[in-house]
């Protein structure tokens, strides 16, 4: 399975991908939301894990543009951010998103709730397929 | 023959220089192709050394050799139906949607900028055919930097490289075939308008304003981020509200600027102006 | 500016068109301090390239003032707040003395971004506060986000405090790792050893990477002892370190790892461990190394250099079998074979002579122009026999380079077949370098007989002696 990190911090893009390289996960990178759609243009991958502030373009509008194209509105976005604030998980869940974990995150919440989307989605049937 | 050798203070020199002219930003790791290329016009022109083929670019009352020097510089690789998924959402996305937009509005216009020989306006152009949208529909603009290779673009003449990605009908319907080359009917050479356009100096493109559609493909990655950012900024101004960008799909806007929204159309990346 | 000129764009920042607004904020960017508030709010205007335009024009308009005016935007929505960051980020140094107050301010986010950006900026005046809160903080974030920004700017006072936190949380942990690793000082080698037994695998995996950047002889013992210990991720991890350094042991299952790292993503990764398999003469590489050369798509820009990085690498393993095997290999790709050939030419290697004599007969032309080409590199008579069967060859390329190569070595016993082969060429460039060889091999000779050929040859070697004479004087 392979995993798109989205983060405008390198030291946290080195952390979560080592989560999921550990974990089987293949990984590819982005440093914010329009470098994350520009390589989606041809990467496919099966789930995008991002982070809310980013420079250029932010988590929710990353959120709210993959979900406008029929293409990539199937893509599972667990959103990874320090703002522990409900009013922003509620809006960020109301653009789409299907996870919102903050940070600090142990590897082990991460793929759970990896694990728990992915599961979701196929007992929904609306599973892309990898 | 001669050995030529390029000081590292000359190609600095001649780095600046281009980069003045042009905004195009040639890499330490591109000085031996630079040696390589410029060799040859050097031995042509019986000139003793790279410190004197600059002065003569410097000093010579044509634009010429400036322009054959940044020939020698950019590689182009370019054929028929380039990214063909761009061309696809071109086609069938946006167009629909710009017919609808400009009902009974003049004429839609596409300007292909950075044009080279011409593959590129001369597919769209094809592309509108087609659909017999051309030429009551829309306008073809194309430019280039280099006269040189819009001359050839005039000429219209290709070998089996360009039109390899072409579809059979293509070529039947748009094309004659004179043993090793190809060469494209007037019906498609006239609905071109070719002209000659610096990307980085925005007084020559005031003839481009009130464009619909601009495609700037695989020209960007010859400038560093400051030269993008003009350029950029030179074709935003260019567009009409509601027009679209494309750059090439290995190409990047995302420290370059905000005023174009990105919008996704089976997974390829246009960047409009709203 | 002129102040005229000033009010006026300050008016038309207002228009209701847009584009005027947009030229308005575009040409404010040579404003002074007048025109930071009206471009302050031109980011919070309706359309997006005017709030790009203001944006671009505070940023070159730079000055403590600018930066002053936008700190508060780092309160407003995450739009707005992103802004300020870019731009503070811009202004560089004299913005750094202003975010002090926010390093105490009571939002977890706001202390965030701003050692964020001071970590963006590289510098600080104040690098003492960094390290209270690295200890002091009470929240995870701020604390991973001061030890970072502690790293980048060197702040070498501040190690045993980066020690400690190497026993926070894991988040704490990693980023304090990585600032070691950029302060690369013995003193924290100890500590980061000990981390090898930590729980988490991550860290351990850091720390593997940690002691790979730290270039110092205790690392590299360390790591050595630990391949035939480790397994796993964790091996693969050690082995690369030690690549990383230039120290690869020659252990089994090591070649095999590195050939692994041959796929992958990075480019420096590949080449570090391409420079380790020649280390350690691991030959059964040159056949993925060639493989990899083969494949690139050469419009891509850096692609060129990549290939040529490939080809010095392989080129520094000498002549070898396998590179030989290479030759006669029908799965390699055309262009890796042409890489290989090139390489066996470079490197005068006798022993390929025999593959190099059956490519001659290739289906592609670039294959045997390179076989030419690399047999005339090649100074073995076998090598040489070739070089006078293949000026006849129906290519007029492989023609060109096999009498370009003959020329070159100046065989005597090239001429007569030379002069019989001329008579009869029709292309201009291969003439040339017929004459260019005939010359090289016997000038006096070859025009006393120039009544042999026909007018066009005549004209070009008048051309050729001509400019000859030029040579000789040099």
């Amino acid at each position: 399975m392979k995993i798109m990190i989205v983060d405008d911090c390198q030291t946290t893009r080195k952390l979560l991908g080592h989560y999921l390289k550990s974990r089987g996960y293949s990984v590819v990178f982005a440093e914010n939301g329009l470098d994350a759609l520009e390589k989606l243009g041809t990467d496919t991958v099966n789930l995008v894990m991002t982070d809310l502030n980013m420079p250029y373009m932010d988590g929710m509008e990353l959120t709210k543009t993959l979900r406008a194209d029929p293409n990539l509105s199937d893509i599972p976005i667990l959103m990874v951010t320090t703002e522990n604030d409900n009013t922003e998980r509620e809006k960020a869940y109301s653009n789409g998103v299907n996870g919102y974990l903050v940070k600090p995150v142990t590897g082990d919440t991460i793929a759970q709730n990896i694990k728990n989307i992915i599961k979701q989605l196929f007992t929904q049937g609306g599973m892309q397929d990898g | 023959m001669l050995n030529l050798t390029l000081a590292d203070a000359t190609f600095k020199d001649i780095r600046d220089y281009i980069y003045d002219k042009s905004g195009i930003y040639i890499t330490d790791s591109k000085k031996y192709l630079i040696e390589n290329r410029l060799s040859r016009i050097i031995q042509e022109k019986k000139l003793q050394s790279f410190e004197d083929y600059l002065k003569l670019i410097k000093f010579s009352s044509n634009g010429n050799e400036l322009t054959r020097l940044f020939d020698a510089v950019t590689t182009n690789e370019t054929y028929f139906f380039r990214e063909p998924q761009q061309l696809t959402v071109f086609a069938e996305g946006i167009l629909s949607k710009l017919l609808e937009q400009k009902k009974g509005v003049k004429k839609i216009k596409i300007w292909s900028a950075a044009c080279s020989s011409g593959e590129e306006p001369y597919t769209l152009s094809m592309m509108l055919l087609e659909k017999r949208l051309l030429p009551d529909k829309f306008e073809i603009y194309a430019s280039d930097l280099s006269e040189g290779v819009l001359s050839s673009a005039k000429k219209a003449v290709y070998n089996s490289y360009s039109i390899r990605n072409l579809p059979e009908s293509y070529m039947k319907k748009y094309f004659s075939n004179n043993g090793q080359s190809y060469t494209l009917k007037d019906s498609v050479k006239h609905t071109v308008n070719f002209m000659k356009v610096n990307l980085i100096d925005n007084k020559n493109m005031a003839s481009l304003r009130g464009m619909d559609i601009i495609f700037c493909r695989n020209v960007l990655i010859y400038f560093d981020t400051k030269a993008k950012q003009k350029v950029v900024s030179n074709l935003y101004d260019s567009l009409n509200p509601g027009g679209y960008l494309f750059i090439g799909q290995s190409e990047s806007l995302h420290n370059v600027t905000r005023a174009l929204r990105p919008c996704v159309i089976n997974k390829v990346i246009t960047y409009q102006k709203v | 500016m002129h102040t005229r000129q000033l009010k006026k764009l300050i008016r038309d920042i207002n228009n209701g068109d847009a584009s005027k607004r947009r030229s308005a904020a575009e040409a404010l960017s040579g404003g002074d301090e007048r025109a930071i508030y009206p471009l302050i709010r031109a980011l919070k205007d309706d359309n997006f390239g005017v709030q790009d335009a203001a944006m671009r024009s505070l940023m070159e308009i730079k000055g403590e003032t600018t930066a002053y005016m936008v700190l508060p935007l780092l309160r407003e929505n995450s739009f707005l707040r992103n802004t300020a960051i870019m731009i503070i980020r811009e202004m560089g140094k004299i913005a750094v003395p202003l975010l002090y107050v926010l390093l105490n301010d009571r939002d977890d986010d706001v202390r965030k971004f701003a050692l964020d950006l001071i970590h963006d900026i590289q510098y600080c005046g104040y690098p003492d506060k960094l390290v209270e809160m690295l200890s002091g903080d009470q929240n995870v974030n701020v604390r991973a986000a001061a030890a970072k920004t502690i790293g980048v700017l060197q702040y070498k006072k501040a190690i045993p405090q980066l020690i400690k936190a190497l026993s926070d949380e894991e988040w704490v942990c990693f980023s304090a790792l990585e600032a070691l690793t950029y302060l690369k000082d013995d003193s924290s080698l100890d500590a980061i050893i000990n981390l090898l037994n930590n729980p988490s695998e991550t860290i351990r995996y850091a720390a593997i990477e940690a002691l790979g950047k730290i270039d110092s002889s205790k690392a590299v013992q360390y790591l050595t002892e630990h391949t035939s210990k480790a397994v796993g991720f964790e091996k693969i991890a050690t082995i690369k370190s030690l690549a990383r350094i230039g120290c690869v042991p020659s252990l089994p299952g090591v070649a095999e790892v590195l050939i692994d790292m041959l796929q992958e993503d990075e480019w420096d990764d590949k080449l570090t461990a391409m420079k380790a398999l020649v280390s350690i003469r691991a030959e059964n590489a040159i056949h993925h190394m060639v493989d990899m050369a083969g494949s690139f798509d050469l419009s891509e820009p850096d692609s060129e250099d990549k290939l040529l990085a490939i080809k010095e690498v392989v080129h520094s393993f000498g002549c070898n079998d396998s590179l030989i095997a290479l030759l006669n290999d029908d799965s390699m790709k055309y262009r890796g074979k042409v890489v290989a050939i090139e390489i066996v030419g470079n490197l005068r290697c006798n022993k390929s002579v025999p593959a190099l004599v059956k490519l001659l007969k290739s289906d592609y032309r670039d294959v045997r122009r390179t076989s030419i080409k690399s047999l005339g590199q090649i100074e073995s008579d076998e090598a040489k026999e070739c070089l006078m069967e293949a000026i006849s060859d129906s290519d007029s390329h492989v023609r060109k380079t096999a009498v370009a190569a003959l020329g070159k070595i100046g065989l005597m016993t090239a001429f007569e077949p030379l002069m019989t082969m001329l008579r009869n060429e029709q292309y201009n460039d291969v003439i040339d370098e017929f004459i260019a060889a005939l010359m090289n091999i016997n000038a006096r000779l070859f025009l006393a007989r120039i009544g042999e050929f026909n007018e066009n040859i005549r004209s070009i070697a008048a051309r050729y002696s001509a400019e000859l004479s030029l040579e000789i004087k040099c």
